[in-house]
């Protein structure tokens, strides 16, 4: 999980530490979409509140890409446009 | 809990910023190149200002699709005819990704500065078309063929006031490009 936050002035990048790893397994029964029978997708989450945008990916290397997160900008800011 | 609406506010404030980058350079452009001539239409300006809005590589570098002449979908009965009732708008800019897109317009008129007339459907054609949202977000463009800038928004302005609408305004002269 990433947290963007909106502020006035920038700040450096930092590792939380704090333990969530229970809240993202059960945010992560919720991710699994069904297509078909027996064919399950993974969805992204982009949680919005307040100035924070919380970016929550499953933990697996192809979700956090250069590639996949330039995706998700275009996204994201699109979904800011739009009031999504 | 949403997104703070301040924040959705200056991103799509940024979309408009760069949709007007491409305006003015594309008015520059057609400045620089010696091309216009004050008795196109507002259709002429617009097709060669849409041009240069597609050559300039900011565009592609901010993936902004742009085209001209877009109908502008309403809710009316589809019977026949009914495209043809749909307002027209005269740029459409959008930013897009392939799970939906972000719309920007701007519609133009032609204004002289002794052309009430011009100055009358500037008015009814253009802001009105805005206030009452028959055009969704975006610019009112005028093409001054004639004249003076600061002279021509007092002329429209004192239009809006003779109508009692003085809520309304054209922009004072700090807002135009001239060459």
């Amino acid at each position: 999980m990433v947290k963007l936050s909106f502020a006035k002035e920038g700040q450096e990048a930092y590792v939380s530490h704090e333990p969530i790893d229970t809240e993202l397994k059960k945010i992560d029964q919720y991710l699994w979409e069904e297509k078909a029978r027996n064919i399950y997708f993974r969805k992204k989450l982009n949680y919005k509140t307040g100035n924070d945008i919380y970016l929550i990916r499953p933990n697996q290397r192809r979700f956090w890409s250069q590639s996949m997160a330039l995706e998700d900008a275009s996204e994201l800011i699109l979904e800011i446009l739009t009031g999504n | 809990m949403v997104l703070n609406p301040i924040i959705n506010e200056k991103f799509r404030n940024a979309f408009e910023h760069r949709c007007l980058q491409l305006m003015f350079d594309g008015y520059k452009a057609i400045i620089f190149e010696n091309t216009l001539q004050l008795t196109w239409s507002e259709n002429d300006i617009s097709a060669e200002l849409h041009r240069h809005i597609k050559e300039n590589p900011l565009r592609l570098k901010w993936k902004v699709s742009s085209n001209v002449e877009e109908n502008v979908p309403k809710n009316i009965p589809r019977t026949r005819g009914f495209a043809d009732k749909y307002p027209r708008i005269d740029f459409r800019l959008t930013s897009f990704t392939k799970n939906g897109e972000y719309e920007y317009f701007f519609e133009a008129k032609n204004l002289r500065q002794n052309d009430t007339v011009l100055k009358r459907r500037y008015i009814t054609t253009g802001i009105d078309h805005f206030v009452t949202k028959r055009y969704p977000n975006g610019s009112l463009i005028g093409y001054l063929l004639e004249g003076g800038i600061d002279a021509t928004v007092k002329g429209i302005n004192r239009l809006l006031a003779r109508d009692n609408r003085q809520s309304v305004s054209a922009l004072p002269s700090t807002y135009f490009l001239s060459n």
